[in-house]
C-alpha cells in the first residue's frame, strides 16, 4: 500500500483551487502552503506556451527530509505518506534544506491573515492549533483520507485534474492513469521516488 | 468520497452541521456545502449533489470564509457628518441604529417618490445574483425605470448579453463540451476562469480537452483558456470581427461551406430584401417574402417551404429588385479576405484561411446524431465570445460576427455547436414549472423564452426623447448605460430634454468608483447626489460618498430561493441535469447587519408602497393561485422565497423542504438542450430592423445635435476600428487592454487574503503583462514600476512583468485592482486600476449599444526611481 | 360586469389614484380596459404600456384574477364579484 497522486497537466487550469481549497482545510498560516500552483512560459512569442504546474509534498519512497531529521520528527508513514511529528520537532530546518522540492514551511511565530486584528472565528478553530516553531508540510489530508475521503485538492479540483489513490495496485484509477499517460515525476535523477506524478499536457 | 447532501448532523450534542446553500464570491453561484461547527463555519466545499458546480469550487470559492470573517466588515448603520464629499475625504461616519437610518431613508423616499419616483437610480453589484430579483421588485414598486448594474453591465453585457439574447435566446454562449470537436473563443474563457457556470464549466472543459476537442484561442493574451488551448492566435486588440468576417468569407466564397437547410429555416437568411436595405413584404399580411423556388414567385416566408426558398439569386418582385439576404451577406462577406484581415489583425494570412477552413469541415454540415435515441442535427463547431471581443466601439459587429460563423454552419443550439445556456426548459415533470420555450415574434424572429429582466432583446422597443437616465429608452439595444456616470451627461439630458434629474442614488455593493471608468468622471457624478444610501458589506472608496450605509448580511447569512434562475444564466449547458438550488443562511451575524432583503421589504412598508411591492414579487416571481402574495400582507423575506418554491414544486416543497435538501433536480431532454431544431423560430443573420433604428434615434438626436453614425447601424457586420486604433500618437505604441483574472471577481476579492496572497505570488495578478521583446526594445526590465498614459493625459502606474504570452502591442492587466481605500485594507494598493484609463462618454462608447470600448492607447514611461 | 383596475407602481402614481372600478360589457377584453383606461388618464398614459399600437411592452405585466396574461385578446371574467386586473411596469433593465 502506498498513497499517491497523479496531476493531469492537460486538465489543469491554473485556477488555484488546489492551493486554496488546501488552505481551508488546513487553515495554515500566512506564507505556509502544503500545496502551490506555480506557472511557468515555455517557449517565445507567438509559440509561446504557458504551463500550470500544481506542486505539493511527493511523499518521495526515499525522503532526503526523513534521512536528516534529527529528532525523527519527520518520518514515513507505513502507507508511504511522509509526515511532521510537530512534538518532536525543533525547528533546526535541516529538513528544508533537504528538501530538493522546497515543499516544506517553517512556522516562525504565531500569525493571522489580518494583521492587528487578532484571529478570526475560523482561525480560531483552525490555524491556532498549528504550533509555532516547527516545520509543516502536507501529508495527504491524513485525516480526511483516513475517514475515507479524499484529499481536499483533489475532492475539490474544479477541473478534476487530480487523482489519488495506491500506487502498488496496478489496477487503481491512478497507476493505470500513470502507465496510460506516461506520468512522470519532478527530477527523477535525484531517486527519491516522488509518489506525485503529472501527465503530461 | 462521502457524500453530504442534505443538513446533517455529523456527531451528536455538539452543533456540527453540513449546510447546503450556494456560493457568493461571484455570479456563478455554484452550489455549496457549509461546515459549521459550535456556531463558527470552518469549511466551504462544492455540493456534489448539484450540477451546479458538481462538488467542486474555483479557488474563490473555497476561500469565502476569509471574506465572511473579515473583521473590516461593516457592521453598523453609518452616517456621514461631513458634508463635504469627493475622492479621499474623510466622510465623518457616526453609528447610528437600524431605526434612525431607516426612518431617514425612509422619509426621503417617500418625498422622492411622491414627487417624481423617477429621481431614484437603483444600482446593484453584478457579484450579488440573489440582490438583483429583490432591487428589480423595489425599482418596479416604487415606479423608476432608472437601474443599472455598474460596471459589470457597462462592460460585457452590452454585446454578449443583448447578441447572445437575439441570436441564442441566451444570456450568454458556451461550446457544447460534450460534444463539441472545434471551438474558437474569442476573447472569451468560459471553462476557463470565472464567470457563468463557471466550475462546472471548468469540469466540462477539461472532459472535451481529454476527449480531443481542439480548442483555438483567439486573444491577445496567452493565460487561462489560451494556455489550455490547442492553439493561441495572439491578435490585435480589438479586432476580433476583422477575422471572424475573413473565417466566414473563406467558408462560404472560397470553399462553398454552408448549412443551406439551416439557413432557410432556422433564420431570415431566405428574405428577400429590397434595394433601400428592407425586407421586401406581402402586401396582405406585411409579412417578409421570401422567393418560393417551386412557384417561382415571391411568397410570406410562413407560406413557403423551406426547402424551396432561394438562398441566392436576383429576383423582381412588383417591379422591384431584390436579393436573399444570404445573398447580401455572400457579397458583402467577398471583401473580407484573410488578406485584407492580415494588416488589420496581425494574423497571418494563411492562418486565417486554414482556421476558417478548419471551422467549416469541422462542421459536418448535413450530419446529425442520436442523443438519448432522438435525431438531432450534428454541428461540433463553436464559436464563442465574450467580455474581451464585444467591449469595443464596436461592440454589435464583432460579437455578430463571431456569431455568424455559428450560424453559416447550422452550429447554433445544435448538438456538439454553439449553445446558449438553457434557453428552453419543460418545467420539473411533477408540476411543469418552470415553463419557457422561445418563441417567434414580429417577422417570425425569435423572441427569448426567459431573460433576466422584462426588456426581452427582440422585440426592440421604439426610441423615444429619454424618460430614463440612461438613455435606454432612446438607445434601445443599451441594457447597461454610462449615461448615469458619464462626463457629458449633463450635456446628453439637456440635448434630450430629460423632465428630471436623479437625486438619490440607491446603491446595492457596487464600487462605481472603481468599477466603470476614470474615477475623476465618476466621482463628480456621485457628488451631484442629493443623498446616497449604500447597502455595503466593507466600505470601498464608493461608501465614501454615501450619507448612508446599511451594512448588509453576507451570502452565508442570507437567503435566496432563486440563486440560479433564470437558467439562462449560471446553469451549466448542455445535457445533463437541471437544478434550482437555494441559499440559506448557516450563521447569524456577528454584528448588526440585517438581510439587504428584509431591509428592502421594510422601506417599503414605511414608504408607504407595500401592495406595489407585492404585486411586483407577484409578477416577477410569477407566484400562482394559493401562493400569490395578498395585497395588504406584509411578509418576510422568507415567507417570499417559500411562495415561489412552492409555486414551482408544489406545496409540500416549500422553503423549509429546500432548507433540509438544498436543491431539486432533474434530467435534461435533448429536445430541451437542443431546442432550436424542434422550435419553430428564426434568427437574424441580416439585422434589417438596424438601419431603421439608426434612422429612428437619428431623427431624434441629430436635430438636437448628437450626430449618430450610420455606419454602425448596417443589417451585416462590418470592422470598425477603435478610437485606439485611431490615436495618431507616435509615443502612444501599445494598446492597454485588462482580462479577467482567475482568482478574482471585479474588485471585490482583493479584500481577501487568502486571494491577496496568492495573487501576489502570482507573476500576472497584480502586475503588467508586457511582451518581453517590446520591453527590451523600450528598456523595461521585469519588475520595473512604469506609468503608463492616455492621450487624455490619463495615467496608472504598475510594475511590468515582461513574459513572451502576449501580443507585442498588447499590455495586459488583471481585475479592477488598485484599491486606495482604507475601508478594505487588504485590498489597498494591490494591483494596477485599469480602469483609471478609460474615458467615459458618447465618443467612447458605441453608437449602437452604448458598451464602453474597453482598450486604449497608451505610453509606457519607467517610473522614476529604482528599479524594484 | 364591474372591473377594478388596479395600478401599481409608476402608474399608480401617474394615475394619482390605485384603484380604478368601471362597468364593462361582458365578454370584455384586456385591450378593452386599457382603451378605458386612456379615456380617464390620457394618450401618454397608456403609451407607457404599448411598445406599438396593439402590442404591449414585454415589461408591462397584466393580471386577471390573480393569473398572468400575455395578450390583449384576454377576456374578463366576473363570477358575479368584480373582475380583477392588476397592471404592473417592470421597467428596470437588467445587464452585466
Amino acid at each position: 500500500m502506498r498513497w499517491g497522486m497523479a496531476i493531469d497537466l492537460k486538465r489543469c487550469i491554473g485556477c488555484y483551487g488546489c492551493q486554496l481549497s488546501c488552505k481551508a482545510e488546513h487553515g495554515t498560516p500566512p506564507g505556509v502552503f502544503f500545496a502551490r500552483v506555480l506557472k511557468q512560459e515555455e517557449g517565445r512569442y507567438p509559440t509561446v506556451r504557458q504551463l500550470f504546474l500544481p506542486v505539493l509534498c511527493f511523499h518521495c519512497d526515499d525522503p532526503p527530509c526523513v534521512d536528516v531529521c534529527p529528532t525523527e520528527a519527520s518520518f514515513k508513514w507505513p502507507d508511504g505518506v511522509v509526515d511532521i511529528d510537530a512534538e518532536k520537532c525543533v525547528g533546526c530546518r535541516a529538513c528544508m534544506m533537504a528538501c530538493p522540492y522546497t515543499q516544506r514551511y517553517y512556522h516562525d511565530e504565531e500569525q493571522f491573515y489580518f494583521p492587528g486584528n487578532g484571529p478570526t472565528p475560523y482561525e480560531r478553530a483552525r490555524s491556532q492549533r498549528h504550533e509555532a516553531g516547527v516545520v509543516m508540510k502536507c501529508n495527504f489530508c491524513r485525516d480526511r483520507v483516513r475517514a475515507g475521503k479524499q484529499p481536499a485538492c483533489v475532492a475539490n479540483c474544479p477541473a478534476i485534474a487530480r487523482y489519488f489513490g495506491d500506487l502498488d495496485d496496478p489496477t487503481s484509477e491512478v497507476s493505470r492513469l500513470i502507465k496510460d499517460r506516461g506520468g512522470y515525476t519532478l527530477h527523477p535523477e535525484l531517486g527519491t521516488g516522488p509518489a506525485v506524478y503529472y501527465l503530461p499536457p | 468520497m462521502e457524500v453530504v447532501s442534505e443538513v446533517t448532523p455529523t456527531c451528536g450534542a455538539r452543533d456540527d452541521v453540513w449546510i447546503p446553500s450556494t456560493c457568493g464570491l461571484c455570479y456563478g453561484t455554484c452550489s455549496i456545502l457549509a461546515h459549521r461547527v459550535d456556531e463558527v463555519l470552518i469549511k466551504l466545499e462544492g455540493n456534489p449533489d448539484s450540477a451546479v458546480g458538481k462538488g467542486r469550487l474555483c479557488g474563490k470559492g473555497v476561500s469565502g470564509l476569509m471574506t465572511h470573517y473579515d473583521p473590516n466588515r461593516v457592521r453598523v448603520p453609518l452616517r456621514r457628518t461631513n458634508p463635504v464629499k469627493g475622492i479621499g475625504i474623510d466622510p465623518g461616519w457616526k453609528e447610528i441604529s437600524w431605526d434612525e437610518a431607516l426612518d431617514e431613508v425612509a422619509e426621503r423616499l417617500r418625498k422622492l417618490r411622491a414627487e417624481d419616483p423617477r429621481k431614484l437610480f437603483i444600482q446593484r453589484t453584478t457579484t450579488v445574483t440573489s440582490s438583483r430579483t429583490p432591487m428589480q421588485v423595489f425599482a418596479g414598486a416604487f415606479g423608476t425605470p432608472n437601474r443599472s448594474s455598474a460596471g459589470g453591465g457597462l462592460h460585457c453585457g452590452n454585446g454578449a448579453h443583448l447578441i447572445s439574447g437575439i441570436m441564442h435566446a441566451s444570456w450568454s454562449v458556451v461550446p457544447d463540451f460534450q460534444y463539441c470537436n472545434y471551438a474558437v473563443y474569442f476573447g472569451a474563457s468560459k471553462g476557463h476562469g470565472a464567470g457563468h457556470a463557471s466550475c462546472s464549466n471548468m469540469g466540462m472543459a477539461a472532459d472535451a480537452r481529454a476527449r480531443g476537442m481542439k480548442m483555438v484561442v483567439v486573444d491577445p493574451m496567452c493565460n487561462f483558456a489560451a494556455a489550455k488551448a490547442t492553439e493561441w492566435v495572439p491578435l490585435r486588440v480589438g479586432t476580433d470581427a476583422a477575422l471572424a468576417l475573413a473565417m466566414c468569407n473563406v467558408m462560404v466564397n472560397e470553399l462553398g461551406i454552408f448549412d443551406a437547410p439551416y439557413l432557410r429555416a432556422k433564420t431570415n437568411a431566405a428574405y428577400l430584401i429590397g434595394p433601400d436595405k428592407l425586407y421586401m413584404r406581402d402586401v396582405a399580411s406585411g409579412k417578409p417574402l421570401v422567393w418560393d423556388s417551386s412557384v417561382n414567385e415571391a411568397r410570406a416566408y410562413d407560406a413557403a417551404k423551406p426547402d424551396d426558398m432561394a438562398l441566392e439569386g436576383d429576383f423582381t418582385v412588383n417591379g422591384v429588385s431584390c436579393r436573399p439576404a444570404f445573398q447580401l451577406l455572400k457579397t458583402h462577406l467577398a471583401r473580407f479576405t484573410p488578406e485584407w484581415a492580415e494588416p488589420i489583425t496581425t494574423i497571418p494570412a494563411k492562418d486565417i484561411r486554414r482556421l476558417g477552413t478548419e471551422f467549416g469541415h469541422e462542421a459536418r454540415v448535413g450530419s446529425t446524431i442520436v442523443i438519448e435515441g432522438v435525431t438531432v442535427p450534428y454541428r461540433p463547431v463553436a464559436a464563442i465570445a465574450f467580455r474581451g471581443s464585444q467591449g469595443h466601439m464596436n461592440s454589435v459587429y464583432n460579437f455578430l460576427a463571431v456569431d455568424l460563423l455559428n450560424q453559416l454552419v447550422g452550429s447554433a443550439d445544435m448538438a456538439g455547436g454553439c449553445l446558449g445556456f438553457n434557453p428552453a426548459s419543460h418545467g420539473h415533470p411533477e408540476t411543469g414549472r418552470p415553463r419557457y420555450i422561445p418563441k417567434p415574434g414580429p417577422d417570425g424572429l425569435m423572441v427569448t423564452g426567459s431573460w433576466m429582466a422584462h426588456h426581452v432583446p427582440y422585440p426592440i422597443r421604439e426610441p423615444r426623447l429619454p424618460e430614463e437616465l440612461g438613455m435606454q429608452d432612446l438607445f434601445v439595444l443599451c441594457q447597461t448605460s454610462p449615461f448615469s456616470d458619464s462626463a457629458d451627461r449633463e450635456e446628453m439630458w439637456k440635448k434630450f430634454e430629460l423632465p428630471y434629474r436623479p437625486e438619490i442614488l440607491l446603491n446595492y455593493g457596487t464600487n462605481l468608483l472603481m468599477s466603470i471608468a476614470n474615477r475623476e468622471t465618476v466621482a463628480k457624478s456621485l457628488t451631484q447626489f442629493k443623498f446616497i444610501v449604500s447597502f455595503d458589506l466593507f466600505l470601498t472608496e464608493s461608501s465614501e460618498f454615501a450619507d448612508i450605509v446599511l451594512p448588509d448580511c453576507d451570502y452565508l447569512e442570507s437567503v435566496d430561493s432563486r440563486p440560479n434562475f433564470p437558467f439562462i444564466f449560471s446553469l451549466p449547458g448542455g445535457m445533463g441535469e437541471w437544478c434550482w438550488p437555494i441559499k440559506q443562511p448557516t450563521v447569524k451575524p456577528e454584528g448588526e447587519q440585517r438581510r439587504s432583503s428584509e431591509v428592502l421589504i421594510e422601506l417599503a412598508d414605511r414608504i408607504g408602497m407595500r401592495e406595489d411591492l407585492n404585486a411586483a414579487y407577484n409578477a416577477i416571481l410569477k407566484l400562482e393561485g394559493p401562493f400569490r402574495l395578498q395585497s395588504d400582507r406584509k411578509y418576510s423575506y422568507e415567507e417570499v422565497c417559500d411562495a415561489e418554491l412552492k409555486t414551482n414544486f408544489g406545496a409540500e416543497r416549500g422553503l423549509e423542504w429546500f432548507k433540509n435538501n438544498g436543491l431539486i433536480k432533474w434530467p435534461k431532454k435533448p429536445e430541451e438542450v437542443y431546442w432550436r431544431h424542434f422550435v419553430d423560430v428564426r434568427v437574424p443573420i441580416y439585422w434589417e430592423f438596424l438601419p431603421q433604428l439608426g434612422e429612428k434615434i437619428a431623427a431624434l438626436a441629430e436635430p438636437r445635435g448628437l450626430k449618430i453614425p450610420r455606419h454602425y447601424y448596417e443589417p451585416l457586420p462590418d470592422w470598425i476600428p477603435c478610437p485606439a486604433h485611431d490615436d495618431p500618437g507616435s509615443d502612444r505604441d501599445l494598446f492597454a487592454f485588462y482580462y479577467r483574472d482567475i482568482i478574482h471577481t471585479n474588485s471585490f476579492t482583493m479584500e481577501n487574503p487568502w486571494l491577496d496572497e496568492a495573487a501576489r505570488l502570482d507573476p500576472f495578478s497584480y502586475t503588467i503583462a508586457m511582451n518581453a521583446e517590446t520591453g527590451r526594445r523600450k528598456g523595461i526590465e521585469d519588475g520595473d514600476e512604469v506609468w503608463i498614459e492616455s492621450r487624455a493625459g490619463r495615467r496608472v502606474k504598475g510594475i511590468v512583468h515582461l513574459t513572451e504570452a502576449v501580443h507585442p502591442e498588447g499590455l495586459g492587466i488583471a481585475a479592477c485592482a488598485g484599491h486606495w481605500g482604507d475601508g478594505m485594507p487588504i485590498a489597498k494598493g494591490k494591483g494596477v486600476f485599469f480602469n483609471d484609463l478609460l474615458e467615459l462618454d458618447f465618443d467612447h462608447v458605441s453608437p449602437v449599444n452604448l458598451n464602453l470600448d474597453l482598450c486604449v492607447k497608451v505610453k509606457v514611461t519607467r517610473a522614476k526611481g529604482a528599479r524594484r | 360586469m364591474i372591473v377594478n383596475v388596479r395600478l401599481f407602481g409608476i402608474l399608480g402614481i401617474l394615475a394619482n389614484q390605485r384603484l380604478v372600478a368601471f362597468e364593462m360589457e361582458s365578454g370584455a377584453t384586456v385591450g378593452d380596459v386599457l382603451a378605458e383606461l386612456e379615456k380617464r388618464f390620457g394618450r401618454e398614459f397608456v403609451d407607457r404600456i404599448f411598445r406599438v399600437p396593439g402590442e404591449m411592452h414585454s415589461y408591462c405585466q397584466v393580471f386577471v384574477n390573480d393569473a398572468q396574461v400575455n395578450g390583449l385578446e384576454t377576456k374578463l371574467k366576473s363570477n358575479g364579484s368584480p373582475a380583477e386586473v392588476g397592471i404592473i411596469l417592470l421597467m428596470a433593465s437588467e445587464g452585466g
